[in-house]
């Protein structure tokens, strides 16, 4: 019996919900990024096999035969992201946690406690039912779940008061070839962020806190720097900027009549705040980001994550750098801006590669800047090593837990053809 | 074979298509919830249809029937955030796939029954009228009631309510008796469109011949497709189509909606939560005036937690309970489940085949209460009440 035929035999054998079929191997290969062709045909691979464990039991089992066949396995949340860390660069196990969303929450010690595949606006409408609230969440929590924004790591909903999700994270559980691990503190660091590279996330515990009203209002702002002065003066829970273009490409796409300029939407629990009508419907309408790219039909999509201090200069190079039809949203965390430059594109163009180029530069202005990539991915694994300030201890770390590079293989951590084919192309850009 | 559509229809489709910001927002979908595998959901059918569409990907057997798993409930497209028309998309799509392979066995059975009884239930034709009381006088008015395959064979206490209604209020109406035929509905959901546009000719050549200007249904489906469809693919056959649609909800409303309120000593005591036909809420927008009459007869509604434009489909549409069985009573076992917790005495709704599938899915979940009734029912109950 071929090695494969055996490997089937058992998956099929241990788990209920498990999926050999060509098409549904190739649905669960991908995330919402859309790469030129050329990259594409370099970075696309399909899984060998979908599973969708439903209980850490399960998680271990899959360990144990990826070390037995030699078989990469790769975490997938709602896939929501875009920088290839839910594809399977080298094949492999796609292990789907959509079925381990269980979650509970302790409304005495305002904790909640999830598994990998619990959404987040699942658990903030069970949380506001009892009274509590996330402290943050991402602006795709009615899809993404916990497992899945834990290990791209980022800033969010809330952030400006909360800090990004590692800040807010009480304990986890992970599962790697060496068994089940807690771990807190300090050594979170080895696992918010890591995209699944060292070890599988199956529990979170996360703090809550007292549900508040929520205050949305509008600053006008005359530049960035005026956004960056207006944020240091006020205590705010949620801090964005909208350049005046994407106010522009929201009025197109959803017929609105928003002012068009650049405003700092800002959200408060200060009771003494006015009511502001367009502010509460920009607020409303926080899940909903890429609403312009029916202006496309595509978009590319450019993050990058710069010291507030260096936003200004950094934010002059970027409006030299972008097309007229870009749209900037910058999103504030204690002491990062996360901006997301929006580039409304059509693949099916030549102008898509350009606008790719484009979305290359602004991350090479971003470092430039003292800021880096918001994550490095499969796309951009070639500048973890640059822009990760730890990046010599992870590695260690990574090769300690995992030396056979099983562990979602390509992700933060280089390897293969496609870092190569980036450098060469960031050089030439 | 191959399945890729040409000229305008592939341009409108890969438009759709490629504006998917793959989300997963559509998760909501019921069918995805029930089989928890993305081939089923609208983000997973965009993904492949993309694929088909670039020449990447060919359709086989399973992702035929994937395609056909979906209700077409809409539920999708309220929360799209790119505002793709998922509803008129996987019709579009379902169309493609029949012209090119035929369609599935269920549906195809459906279509035979249509051509040879015009009912989808395999009943003798001449008995479509069976459920009208013997010697009520029918009249040559404008205004027809058109009862539909469902309440005519499967849910007959829905058309006769519904005619003891009008009776009661002196409401004159005509009815085609044995002459109706289907509304094309069942066909136009499961990609049977040529076989549909024969039938809408037949029926709007029928209408005009008897002078209908008003067009009354129970039957949510068929508001929908006389409604959105027959407008439309009249349009397209160079017919003209100058009806009045209304469903029993809105011509009661219209008619006696007061009488029913004001004109009512005794009212019904209990609870009652509104199930809102996916057909008649987010398809056609028609939301309060079921509820308006719930609230008029006496009964406290209370809302489940999925409900009006984010209402969670019955499980029966698209052709799902024909075909998909299991899959669809697993999602009416969850929409009684939600009626189940809002401790309603009754679960009300206005179409048939939603009364049908619901008092089914109850019977498979094995509980008591709520009782499933039709708003007609509920109507008829509060004027017995009055005597």
């Amino acid at each position: 019996m071929e090695v494969m035929d055996k490997f089937e035999m058992e998956v099929r054998r241990l788990f209920p919900y498990v999926s050999f079929h060509p098409l549904e191997r190739e649905i669960y290969s991908h995330d919402i990024s859309v790469l030129p062709g050329y990259i594409d045909s370099i970075a696309h691979s399909i899984a060998d096999v979908v599973i969708q464990p439903e209980n850490t039991f399960q998680v271990k089992e899959i360990l144990r035969l990826s070390k037995e066949y030699s078989i990469p396995v790769i975490p997938r949340g709602s896939a929501t992201s875009g920088y290839g860390g839910v594809i399977p660069y080298k094949g492999g196990i796609v292990v789907d946690f959509s079925r381990m969303d269980w979650f509970e929450i302790d409304d005495e010690k305002k904790i909640l406690t999830a598994e990998p595949g619990a959404v987040w606006w699942d658990i903030q409408k069970k949380a506001n039912e009892l009274g509590l609230s996330l402290r943050v969440y991402p602006t795709s929590a009615p899809s993404s779940t916990v497992g899945g924004w834990i290990a791209h790591g980022g800033i969010g909903v809330g952030s400006r008061m909360f800090g990004g999700i590692e800040e807010n994270i009480e304990e986890i559980k992970v599962i790697d070839f060496e068994g089940t691990k807690r771990i807190s503190g300090e050594e979170l660091k080895f696992y918010v962020g890591m995209q699944g590279t060292t070890g599988l996330l199956v529990k979170a515990k996360i703090p809550l806190m007292d549900l508040r009203n929520e205050k949305a209002f509008i600053v006008p702002v005359e530049d960035i720097s005026h956004a960056v002065n207006v944020l240091r003066l006020k205590t705010l829970y949620t801090a964005v900027f909208l350049s005046k273009n994407y106010m522009k490409l929201l009025n197109e796409v959803r017929g609105e009549d928003y002012p068009e300029k650049d405003i700092l939407l800002c959200v408060s629990f200060d009771e003494n705040m006015e009511r502001d009508e367009v502010a509460e419907r920009l607020w409303e309408d926080r899940f909903f980001p890429m609403r312009i790219k029916k202006k496309g039909p595509s978009i590319v999509i450019s993050e990058v994550l710069i010291p507030v201090d260096s936003l200004p200069s950094f934010y002059s190079e970027l409006m030299m750098k972008i097309p007229p039809g870009a749209g900037v949203q910058i999103y504030f965390s204690r002491n990062h801006a996360n901006v997301i430059t929006m580039i409304p594109s059509d693949e099916r163009e030549k102008r898509y590669t350009k606008d790719w180029k484009t979305a290359f530069k602004i991350v090479k202005i971003g470092i430039k800047n003292s800021g880096k990539p918001y994550s490095t991915g499969l796309y951009l694994s070639h500048l973890s090593k640059k822009v990760l300030p730890d990046y010599m201890e992870l590695e260690s770390f990574k090769k300690r837990v995992d030396p056979e590079n099983l562990l979602n293989p390509g992700k933060i951590f280089p390897s293969g053809k496609l870092p190569r084919i980036m450098k060469l192309a960031e050089i030439v850009v | 074979m191959r399945v890729i559509p040409t000229g305008r229809e592939l341009e409108e489709i890969t438009e759709d298509v490629l504006v998917c910001a793959y989300c997963n927002y559509c998760r909501i979908c019921p069918a995805f919830r029930i089989e928890g595998w993305e081939s089923i959901s609208p983000r997973g059918k965009l993904y492949m249809l993309k694929k088909i569409l670039s020449g990447k990907g060919v359709m086989d057997s399973n992702m035929v029937k994937d395609f056909f798993k979906c209700t077409t409930c809409g539920f999708c497209e309220t929360v799209c955030q790119v505002n793709i028309p998922l509803i008129n998309l996987w019709e579009k799509a379902r169309r493609i796939i029949v012209d090119s392979k035929g369609p599935l066995p269920s549906h195809k059975k459906i279509a035979n029954s249509i051509g040879v009884n015009m009912n989808p239930y395999g009943e003798e034709r001449n008995l479509r009228d069976a459920w009208l009381p013997q010697g009520l006088k029918l009249s040559g008015s404008s205004t027809l009631y058109f009862a539909g395959c469902t309440a005519s064979f499967r849910a007959k206490e829905i058309a006769l309510s519904t005619v003891e209604i009008f009776s009661h209020f002196g409401i004159e109406f005509n009815y085609l008796g044995r002459d109706e035929i289907c509304c094309g509905s069942t066909l136009l959901r499961t990609g049977q469109r040529k076989f549909a546009e024969k039938i809408i000719e037949r029926n709007v050549r029928m209408l005009e011949r008897r002078g209908i200007e008003s067009i009354v249904t129970t039957c949510a489906g068929c508001y929908r497709t006389f409604s959105i469809d027959y407008p439309e693919i009249c349009r397209e056959l160079g017919l003209d189509f100058d009806f009045e649609i209304l469903h029993l909800t809105q011509f009661i409303e219209r008619e006696a909606g007061r009488n029913i309120k004001e004109g009512m000593r005794a009212k019904l005591e209990g609870k009652a939560t509104y199930h809102d036909p996916c057909h008649l809420g987010r398809h056609t927008g028609v939301y309060e005036e079921p509820r308006n009459l719930i609230k008029a007869t006496g009964l406290e509604l209370v809302e489940m937690t999925h409900n009006r434009n984010e209402s969670f489909c019955c499980g029966a549409g698209g052709g799902v309970r024909a075909q998909f069985r299991d899959l669809s009573l697993k999602i009416g076992g969850m929409r009684i489940m939600e009626a189940f917790e809002t401790g309603a005495d009754y679960l009300v709704s206005a179409c048939p085949f939603c009364k049908m599938h619901l008092c089914h899915s109850k019977r498979v979940a094995g509980i008591e209460k709520p009782e499933v009734l039709d708003i007609s029912e509920i109507i008829l109950k509060v004027i017995n009440e009055n005597g």
